[in-house]
This record gives structure tokens, sequence and C-alpha cells, in this order.
């Protein structure tokens, strides 16, 4: 019985039917179906397709993001069941897109393709100062800060962000990974960034084999 | 709303060409070479002189005959379900023969088109999913001529669920397809109400008919075959080198052949086609991949579409012999042209040099552009739903739609989603290995192949087709020419 809402909901999930997700969610606690089941039994089972489709070429960034939209608000329904027990996220990744910039798609489908793997994102939006980069990491303490830049002057505010970790001694703390149209590997690498990805799911892969 | 139709004539001037049309056709007649058609024109009001074979045509008999045209009917597949409605409103893309050789796209060298070809293309033509049904396309030179038909016949009947057609070859050629397409949909005359067959008449401008064409035109209208008849005038050589002009002559020509077809049998459908086109001025070849061919094809569907019968038109077309700039802009701009204008059925799919050459991995891209053609002919729907104002009221200054319910649930219906044209940035492009359209392309055509299967018919089916093709093995290009009606 369990197994078949299960099944139902990641099928909801992936369909993007969005009310029947949330039946099936509700069905699926009333039966006391617990919250890691219900994670790893249909929603990280849900996305996994998801991803299946879209590597394939049927499934589209819209799809993606809906499927992740539903995943994220079954998720919130658990998520208090799963902090009192010992379920912990892959990784925390703080996101942003630097000062002076407002572009901020790219980073938003990359904050939403992580929440799709299972990573938790601190998403700061956008025209973010290095200084609030700084005061965030402190309190929120995430394994890796992704800034994004998709003008080529505000691409400095990368190295400046980075620079500005350095003169606080907490450079070595975090990784930091750095996207945008402009951004190429040949930058991150003079401003000693830890990583690039061209694309959202080049920078999934990225977070992955970082934080590995 | 739809978009607008493409008009290239207004309607005075429609009425003006007609006029001329029927005029020329009144005074000067067109020269029929077939006997036993002269008699059926002469009692049913046309004026035949036996001595020239001309037969002029009354304009009372033309308006008379011209109505019986139907204005809609359906073409099916191998498949009788998979139906496809012709009518001055609808429209369905389709192969066009005859490509004799083929391109290897890579090496940049041709051969002979083999029998292999023919049959790999009609494979193909069933997975694309913008094509409707296609023609003798591939013409196989390692075939004898005599045996091509029925060969290519069994090929589709084996291999496709989708339509298939060819030109008219002579009375014992035509009897032999209506025959056999007969024997693959499980009887003759099934093909009076189904139409999985489509043939060309080709007209022989200026203002005359070519003899096994006419054999045929009387051998299919009796099964009600649909047909489209067509000249390929040549503004210039044979055709006034005036559009106008080789439009009123073109107009006549095949008004007349809609007249013959509905005199053998009233009723049976019949397309108002076109393949006309400008000469090439220095050497007097046709050159179909002109934008005057476009011109052409557009004002054809004007034309027809004023007597309410449905038009073919060529589109597609292309001069050049390499897979380059201009066979895209070429192919592309008659394509859009003609769809945009109302051709109802459109030939054009998969060919060069004036649709003499053939490379497979171009049905495939044709098949792409076909798709961003009828994304520009549907146009551009407006409703409260797609006028999203209350979405822009939502995610307000700065925000961005792509996480947006609204715009999950109608990318798919509102933008053309192309599957082998390369939009990548640069550096991903790179990355994944510089490929360009035609790398797309012949990927998406492998992948179409190898999950091919062929048609599951009765193996008694197979059997009886088998021995019809054998049977015409067996006789000779003599038989052919003695089955010949008196010209």
């Amino acid at each position: 019985m369990s197994e078949e809402i299960l099944k139902k909901l990641e099928d909801a999930v992936v369909e993007i039917r969005m009310d029947d997700a949330s039946d099936f969610m509700n069905q699926a606690m009333e039966e006391g179906i617990s919250g890691v089941d219900i994670l790893n039994k249909a929603l990280v089972t849900a996305l996994d397709r998801v991803g299946v489709l879209f590597r394939d070429g049927d499934y589209f960034l819209p799809d993606v993001l809906m499927c992740v939209n539903i995943y994220n608000q079954a998720f919130q329904l658990i998520e208090p069941e799963l902090k009192a027990g010992d379920y912990e996220p892959k990784g925390k990744v703080m996101l942003g897109t630097v000062k002076g910039d407002t572009h901020d798609i790219g980073k938003n489908i990359l904050s939403a393709l992580l929440q799709g793997n299972g990573y938790e994102v601190i998403n700061l939006g956008m025209n973010v100062p290095a200084e609030t980069f700084l005061e965030e990491a402190q309190k929120t303490n995430p394994d890796i800060i992704g800034m994004s830049a998709l003008l080529t002057t505000t691409m400095p505010e990368m190295k400046n962000t980075i620079e500005l970790f350095a003169k606080a001694g907490l450079r070595d703390q975090y990784r930091f990974i750095i996207g945008g149209a402009p951004v190429t590997q040949d930058f991150a690498n003079q401003i000693g960034a830890d990583g690039y990805g061209e694309e959202a799911q080049a920078g999934v892969n990225l977070v992955k084999s970082l934080i590995a | 709303m739809q978009s607008e139709r493409l008009r290239v004539l207004s309607d005075k001037e429609i009425k003006s060409i007609h006029e001329h049309s029927f005029s020329i056709l009144e005074e000067t007649g067109i020269r029929v070479n077939l006997k036993r058609l002269r008699d059926l024109l002469a009692d049913h009001g046309a004026r035949v002189d036996e001595s020239s074979k001309i037969v002029r045509f009354p304009s009372d008999m033309m308006e008379k005959y011209l109505k019986t045209a139907p204005s809609q009917f359906s073409i099916c597949g191998n498949d009788l379900d998979l139906k496809k409605a012709i009518s001055t409103t609808d429209r369905v893309w389709s192969g066009l023969g005859t490509a004799f050789r083929m391109l290897d796209p890579v090496s940049g060298e041709w051969t002979d088109a083999t029998h292999e070809d023919a049959v790999k293309h009609i494979v193909l033509f069933d997975y694309l999913e913008n094509v409707s049904s296609n023609q003798l396309d591939v013409l196989a030179q390692d075939i004898p001529m005599h045996t091509i038909h029925v060969e290519a016949i069994r090929d589709w009947a084996k291999n496709c669920k989708k339509g298939f057609g060819m030109g008219a070859y002579g009375v014992k050629a035509s009897t032999e397809m209506v025959d056999m397409v007969g024997m693959a949909i499980g009887g003759k005359e099934k093909l009076q109400e189904n139409h999985p067959f489509v043939t060309i008449i080709s007209i022989q401008s200026p203002l005359s008919t070519a003899h096994i064409q006419l054999e045929g035109m009387m051998i299919f209208a009796e099964h009600r075959v649909p047909m489209c008849v067509s000249p390929e005038a040549m503004a210039g050589t044979t055709a006034p080198v005036t559009l106008a002009g080789l439009l009123v002559q073109h107009n006549a020509e095949i008004l007349a052949h809609i007249v013959m077809t509905q005199v053998i049998n009233p009723g049976t459908p019949v397309l108002y086609g076109s393949v006309s086109t400008v000469a090439e001025m220095r050497r007097g070849t046709a050159a179909l991949g002109s934008i005057e061919c476009g011109m052409i094809s557009a004002a054809s569907a004007q034309l027809a579409h004023y007597f309410n019968i449905p038009c073919r038109a060529v589109a597609g077309g292309t001069d050049s012999k390499i897979i380059d700039i201009q066979a895209g802009f070429e192919r592309a701009q008659s394509m859009l042209m003609a769809a945009m204008a109302g051709v109802n059925y459109i030939t054009c799919v998969g060919t060069l040099e004036s649709t003499n050459l053939g490379a497979h991995v171009l049905s495939v891209i044709d098949n792409e552009i076909i798709g961003r053609v009828e994304r520009a002919v549907r146009g551009i729907e407006v409703n409260d739903i797609s006028l999203a104002a209350d979405i822009i009221k939502n995610v307000g200054p700065d925000g961005n739609y792509l996480m947006e319910s609204h715009t999950q649930q109608h990318f798919r219906q509102e933008h053309f989603i192309p599957s082998i044209s390369d939009r990548d940035q640069l550096e991903i492009w790179d990355k994944g290995g510089r490929q360009s359209i035609m790398d797309h392309a012949r990927k998406k055509m492998e992948k179409l192949m190898d999950e091919h299967q062929a048609n599951s018919i009765d193996p008694a089916l197979a059997a009886e087709l088998d021995r019809f093709v054998d049977m015409v093995k067996k006789q000779s290009i003599d038989d052919y020419y003695a089955a010949e009606w008196e010209e």
C-alpha cells in the first residue's frame, strides 16, 4: 500500500501534476510513511527520473524547475520530521549574483537543480556586495559559495569578494565557484576560484565533485 | 489569429489571369495526345480537331467541370486510419521526385541512387513527424525501368505506414500501380474511398500533354486515385518570360487537365499542381531554387482557391549541389512562401539540384524547417491566458518567467522547439565536439533507422506482392510499349 502511494507521488512529481502531488503527499503522511522514506523512495527518485528526461532532451528547463518546485513544497512538509531525525543534506551551497549585476536566471536554475539533487541552498539573490557574502557565510556556514555575473564589468566583483574573504582570514574555509556567460575557466584560475561551470548542470557536477 | 495569408496577386489580377487562360483554352486550345480522351472530350462539349489533336475548351464546359472537382477529400496511409485532410485550408507536406543520384554529404561525392537508397528513404519518411507521405522520390538506377514502380510499391507496403505516390507512366505501369496498391490495402475497390496513393500527372508546357501521363490519368481517375496535375513551365523557355504570362499559360494548362479528370470521372479528387519556375537564362534549365518559384507557388494557391480546388505546389527546391547556405535559404524561402500562401499539398522534401540529387540527411533537416514554417503559419494566439497580464504583474520588475507554471504550461505550444538546430553557446558547443546541424541530423536519422521495424504484414499478402513483382519482372519493356493506347 505504502509503495503504491509513493509510486503515485513519484509519478505526479515527474509528470508535473501539482495537485495530485499534494494529495498523494498528504495521503502518504496520513498513512504514517516516514519522512525519510517519502524523500528517498518518492521525491529523490522522481528528480532522478526528471534528470534523465532533461539529459535526453525530453524535458526542458521550465519542466525541471516546476518539478523542483513541487519537490520543494513536498520537502517542506517533511522537513521538521527530517531535522528531528538524523537526516543530513548532501551539503550547503550559498549562491549570489555579484554587486552591480541583476542577471540571475542562470544562478536560479543552478539553485533549483542543486535543491533537486539534495543540497541545501542559501540564495542571496542578485546585486550582492562582497560584504554580504562574508556576513552571510559566517552566519550560515556553507560548504560552497557560488557567485555569478553576466556582465564583463561586474566580473571583477568576484575577485573582490574572494579577496575580502582572504583579508578576513576565511578564504580557506569555503570553496568558491563561479559562473555566468562571460566567465571562463581561465578567469576562474586567474582569481583563484575553486571551480567554474559553463551551465547549470555543469555547476551541479562541480558541486558534487567538490563536496564528495 | 492565424497568420494572414501571403497574397502575391490581387483579386482583380486573379480574375484577369483566369479570363486570359479561358480565352486561350477556347481559342488556341491544348494538344491532347490520346485518341480515346479526345473522343471523350468531344462527347462532353470540347471542340476537337483530330488532324492536329488540338482540343478547344468552351468556357461553359470549363465552368461546368471545374465545379465537380471536390473542394476537400482526405488522403491516408498504408495504414488506412492515418488520415490527413486535403482542402483549400489544410496543409500536408510530402516528398518530391525524383532524385536519381544521391549525395554523400561528408565526402561531397555523388553516386547513382540505388534500391537500398529508395528503401531507406521510404523508411525515413515514416518517422519524420512533419511529413505526411512520400512519392517515388528516389529513382533507383539499379532496377530496370519497367519494374521500378512495382518494386517501390512493395517496399512501401512492407516498410511504411504513411501514404505513397508516383507519376503516371503509361497504361501498363499505371494499371499495375492500381492493382498493387489495391492489393496492399485489401482490395482495389477500397481505393474509391481511401486514398493512400497520390499520383502526379505531369503536363507538357506549353499547351500540350504527355501521352503516357494522359493514359495514367484515365486509369487513376477511374479508381478515384487523387491526382496532382502539374506543369513545370519555365518562364523564358516553355512559358512567357514574365511571371504573369507564365501564370496565364500554366493556369490554362492546369485547368484544362483538371477538367479532363472530371470529364473522365466527375468528383475524382484532383489538386491544382505547380512545379513551375523561371528558366536559368544562361543555360535554359529549370531553377527550382529561385525566389520566383516560391512566388509562382504562392500565386498558384490563389488561382486554385478561386475555384475552391486544393493546390499542390513545389517548395524547398534548391539549385545547389552541396549542403551549403544556398541550399538552406533557397529551400526555406520557398517553403515559407508556399505555406504562408496556403498551398495545401507541398512537395519538397530532401533534394538538391532542382530535385535531381538526393541526400537522406536533408529530409531530416527539411522536417525541421517544416516545423518552423508551420509555427509561423499558425500565427500568434491572443487570449486572456496568452496575454499573460496577471503573470506580468506578479513577476514584476527584475523578475523572471522561467519558474512560472505559465511558462511550463505553454512553452511547447508557443515555441517551435528545434530538435537538430544547434543553439548552444560557444563554450558548450566547443566542449560538445563542435557539432553542426548536419551532425545532429545524421544522429537523428541513424536513431530512426535503427529503431525501424518493418510493417507486420500478412505473410499471404507479402507472398502475393512478391508474386506480382516477379510476374512484372518477367515481362519486358516491349510489353510496356505494346499496352499503349492510340496517341
